[in-house]
């Protein structure tokens, strides 16, 4: 191809180039004027190539005094990257463009002006516009869910702060531990009853810092602590006078002392729940309190009825004594009439002997349960005991009295004082209403089929029986069926009524089967 | 009444606080044929009064009547014991010095015949050995006494 081309042919390829260009591109002279454009800057300034040509450059743009500047730099440092303007369409829009513009020079080195090539950067400037409004907007939300969050945050501060207080103003002391045992949190009645602080309790093991021992002084083994029981998910059921609920709380049962950090120790009692998620056992809250002053006051109440009942029954030991006396002609032989008075007498005063004994029994009770002493009971060995106490009168009726037990019967825990009452209770009546040379019958078994999980035993008899009409009454306070108070024997008619109150708040059953005339058996079941 | 002391009568010891009481028992004793001492206190029961009076109140009397208590407890046969007694001394106080006689002392049947039915008390009584132990009020005066009769033979 034949290189050498004319110089208006050449001219004629340049301005071609020129033209060819999308970008629009200005010459522009050491006074600012625009001296030459191309198809580019008409189009993207909107003004007309004979216009354009010799006016200002800087008139082109929405920052004037920027676009001098700029072309100003160019004649200084000779050339010009990515500097920013705006041009402005006659028609109003806008755009936004880089400029990189270079100063141009003749043949022989004179500078004639600057070469200036806009690239166009609307869409990119438009992208960035909106990437800067959509962060400020993600700002705004971001913003906003934070205030939520952060209103959030100080509602639940503050329902923990208000649970928190409660916690620490219960006036007993609490404990949370973990599912291992170790203490999470504990309550300031706590700090006060033990002589801990929080921070010296906190990821200890609740069994090993509060020791806890019994009466006698006898420390209670980690595992038997029933915390851990109750960790293990081991469900312990127990006597208490107040809940019959299976799903009740588990009473720790006193006596038992716990001791505090300077060695002391205080009798308390309480409460172990475990903390359930689902079926889980995930930690145990447990609460107690202190309870010196109301042992105290027990003490108070039972010294004070011991002595009462003592000194009742001195007086009441002397009328019965002489009586006695008289009766046997001691003192001289009775006529009838004398004879029958001091029967009377003598009746009287055994009456009021029972009675004491009986009321003994019951403030014994109301005394509360405070006083409730649950230990491992064998019942068979408890019958026997109380069977000897009545020896006597056995051996007076020439009662035929046997005792069955089955084998294998284990220990059980319940109050033994209270559930050798109800013991002594049956088998006294059965003596008491029985005639001479009669039958007792008593058998102890446990789970057999028809109960399952209990201790069971019956008192039978072939005494006196119940009559129909008196046997729903039997178990209320001050009851005695006719066909006994006719007979003359002694009785309150309270026994029965305690027994039931015992048997039941030591989750047992106490029933019977009667015929007057024929006899009696009584049922109770207990659970093991 | 001062009853002579036939050889072969039996010789019971009565501890017992209330005057009534203490009466009823004797009574019933000597009816039975046992000759009667008695005491309201462990001090008066064992005699230890007279070492701690004061001269003043010792008589040639008072010291007789010592005398003779003493030689009756030492051949005592039976005792029917008390718990609550006058004094700080109670019945098991009573049964500590008794037995710290040692010899024959420590044979000597005891009946403990008191109004306290405390399951406990009972236990410590009989944990000393004790014969019988009577709820005065829920036992006839006649029961107690021929326990003791058979227990003497």
């Amino acid at each position: 191809m034949n290189m050498q081309l004319s110089k208006d042919e050449e001219s004629k390829y340049t301005r071609s180039l020129i033209e060819a260009s999308l970008d629009p591109l200005f010459t522009i002279s050491i006074e600012g004027k625009i001296t030459d454009v191309n198809k580019g800057s008409i189009k993207v300034t909107g003004v007309a190539r004979e216009k354009i040509i010799g006016s200002d450059f800087s008139d082109y743009f929405t920052d004037p005094e920027m676009a001098c500047a700029g072309y100003k730099k160019v004649f200084e440092d000779g050339s010009v990257i990515d500097y920013p303007l705006t041009i402005k369409h006659s028609n109003g829009n806008l755009t936004h463009v880089l400029y990189n513009a270079s100063i141009y020079k003749s043949e022989q080195g004179r500078v004639l002006g600057v070469f200036a090539a806009a690239r166009d950067i609307t869409a990119k400037k438009q992208l960035e516009n909106q990437l800067e409004e959509f962060a400020l907007l993600q700002d705004q939300k971001i913003t906003n869910r934070t205030l939520e969050l952060a209103q959030k945050v100080k509602e639940l501060s503050e329902a923990k702060a208000k649970d928190e207080a409660i916690l620490l103003s219960l006036g007993d002391a609490l404990v949370v531990v973990d599912k291992v045992g170790k203490i999470e949190f504990v309550n300031k009645a706590f700090e006060e009853l033990l002589g801990w602080t929080q921070e010296e309790v906190l990821g200890k093991y609740m069994v090993e810092i509060i020791p806890r021992e019994d009466e006698a002084g006898l420390e209670v083994p980690f595992v038997e602590r029933i915390l851990s029981e109750v960790l293990v998910g081991k469900r312990i059921t127990t006597s208490t006078v107040e809940s019959k609920d299976p799903n009740a709380p588990i009473v720790i049962l006193p006596p038992y002392y716990y001791i505090r950090k300077n060695k002391t120790r205080f009798p308390a009692t309480g409460f172990i729940n475990p903390i359930l998620l689902g079926n889980k056992v995930i930690g145990a809250v447990e609460t107690f309190r202190d309870i010196t002053k109301e042992k105290e006051l027990d003490k108070a109440k039972s010294d004070f009825i011991s002595l009462a009942a003592h000194q009742l029954r001195t007086p009441l030991s002397a009328v019965s004594w002489y009586t006695e006396m008289l009766l046997s002609g001691d003192a001289g032989e009775l006529n009838e009439t004398q004879k029958k008075y001091f029967e009377q007498i003598y009746s009287g005063s055994n009456r009021m002997v029972e009675m004491v004994k009986s009321f003994l029994n019951v403030s014994l009770l109301d005394i509360g349960s405070t006083t409730i002493r649950i230990e491992n009971t064998n019942i068979p060995d408890l019958f026997k005991n109380v069977i000897d106490e009545q020896q006597q009168n056995i051996n007076e009726k020439q009662i035929d009295l046997t005792l069955e037990v089955a084998e294998n019967i284990p220990m059980i825990y319940v109050d033994k004082k209270r559930i050798r009452m109800v013991l002594q209770n049956l088998v006294s009546n059965a003596i008491k209403y029985i005639h001479k040379k009669g039958k007792i019958r008593i058998t102890v078994n446990a789970s057999n089929e028809k109960y399952p999980g209990m201790m069971f035993f019956s008192v039978q008899d072939n005494g006196f029986g119940i009559p129909e009409q008196s046997k729903d009454k039997i178990f209320t306070k001050f009851f005695r069926a006719e066909n006994v108070t006719e007979r003359s024997t002694d009785g309150t008619g309270l026994g029965m009524y305690l027994a039931k109150n015992i048997i039941e708040s030591s989750r047992g059953k106490i029933w019977f089967d009667s015929t007057e005339d024929v006899g009696s058996t009584f049922y109770v079941t207990l659970p093991l | 009444m001062h009853q002579i002391n036939k050889k072969d009568q039996k010789i019971v010891l009565v501890v017992e606080d209330d005057i009534p009481l203490l009466e009823a028992a004797k009574l019933k004793l000597e009816k039975n044929n046992f000759y009667v001492i008695s005491a309201r206190s462990v001090e008066r029961a064992v005699a230890s009064y007279i070492l701690e009076s004061d001269i003043g109140k010792v008589t040639a009397n008072s010291v007789e009547k010592v005398l003779q208590h003493l030689r009756d407890l030492e051949r005592v046969d039976a005792i029917w014991l008390d718990h609550n007694l006058i004094g700080k001394e109670n019945g098991l106080d009573f049964i500590e010095k008794f037995h710290a006689n040692g010899g024959r002392f420590l044979d000597v049947p005891i009946f403990v015949v008191s109004n306290t039915s405390s399951i406990d008390l009972r236990k410590s009584y009989e944990k000393l050995g004790v014969k019988n132990y009577f709820v005065k009020a829920e036992h006839r005066l006649e029961d107690i006494v021929n326990a003791i009769k058979t227990v003497l033979g």
